[in-house]
């Protein structure tokens, strides 16, 4: 399975449970609303087909690199999940 | 008095200077997750889990991850591994969201099959003066299965 054919699986029904949990979060205590609600909006915006489209036009190179031993780390929270 | 506000400014300051951290390419996190498996004739529909996670960061978007927990009510372990890409500011150390695929298992009969399975993550570090706190969320789907499952946690990333 090729990177592209995985994100597009993972933006369908995995991005759709994780953003009724979040839901779910904020339903449960209307304090928690307004972070629900941003981080659902920002979630959407990432399965957003235009922005995998930009992200998907980043993955070839990246895979060059990673292949010829250019490591370029970075510090995402989401690695943790 | 002047000193106890001194160490909390102190505190405070250190800790805004520590929000951007340099990236390293590898990490570890203690964990504890609510989890929700959706199978509704499931023996195990959720629980409570401890454990550790890991990432190598290679690129810019691409990272390996994986975790091995233990089911503190069910009383089991599980695993996963597999890679994840960052679908968000790749340099917005606070909040992003990684798009990936992972191989879950585990010895516990009622959390078979082991399988691929895509999913969805999203970490978020809300406090600015603490940055190894980290809050997650992710989804996933069994490709075998046709089954979902969710988790909800916090991550303690460790000093190395």
């Amino acid at each position: 399975m090729d990177l592209l054919t995985l994100l597009g699986l993972a933006a369908g029904r995995p991005a759709d449970r994780v953003i009724s949990l979040i839901d779910a979060a904020g339903n449960a205590d209307p304090q928690l609303r307004p972070e629900a609600d941003n981080i659902i909006a920002q979630l959407r915006s990432a399965v957003d087909p235009a922005n995998l489209a930009n992200v998907f036009a980043a993955l070839p190179a990246e895979v060059k690199n990673i292949l010829s031993g250019i490591i370029d780390p970075r510090n995402h929270p989401s690695d943790f999940a | 008095m002047r000193c106890i506000l001194a160490a909390v400014l102190l505190s405070l300051l250190t800790g805004a200077a520590q929000a951007q951290t340099p990236p390293r390419v590898f990490g570890g996190a203690v964990s504890l997750n609510g989890i929700w498996f959706d199978d509704p004739e499931a023996e195990v529909r959720n629980d409570l889990e401890a454990g550790l996670n890991a990432r190598a960061s290679l690129s810019p978007h691409i990272s390996l991850v994986g975790s091995g927990v233990y089911g503190i009510r069910n009383k089991y372990f599980r695993y996963s591994a597999g890679v994840r890409v960052t679908a968000t500011d790749v340099d917005n150390q606070a909040f992003s969201v990684g798009l990936g695929l992972q191989y879950r298992g585990s010895g516990y009969y009622e959390l078979k099959p082991d399988e691929w399975a895509p999913d969805a993550s999203v970490g978020w570090r809300p406090w600015p003066q603490l940055p190894d706190v980290v809050l997650v969320a992710q989804g996933w789907y069994g490709i075998e299965s046709d089954k979902a499952g969710a988790l909800a946690g916090i991550r303690y990333v460790l000093p190395f």
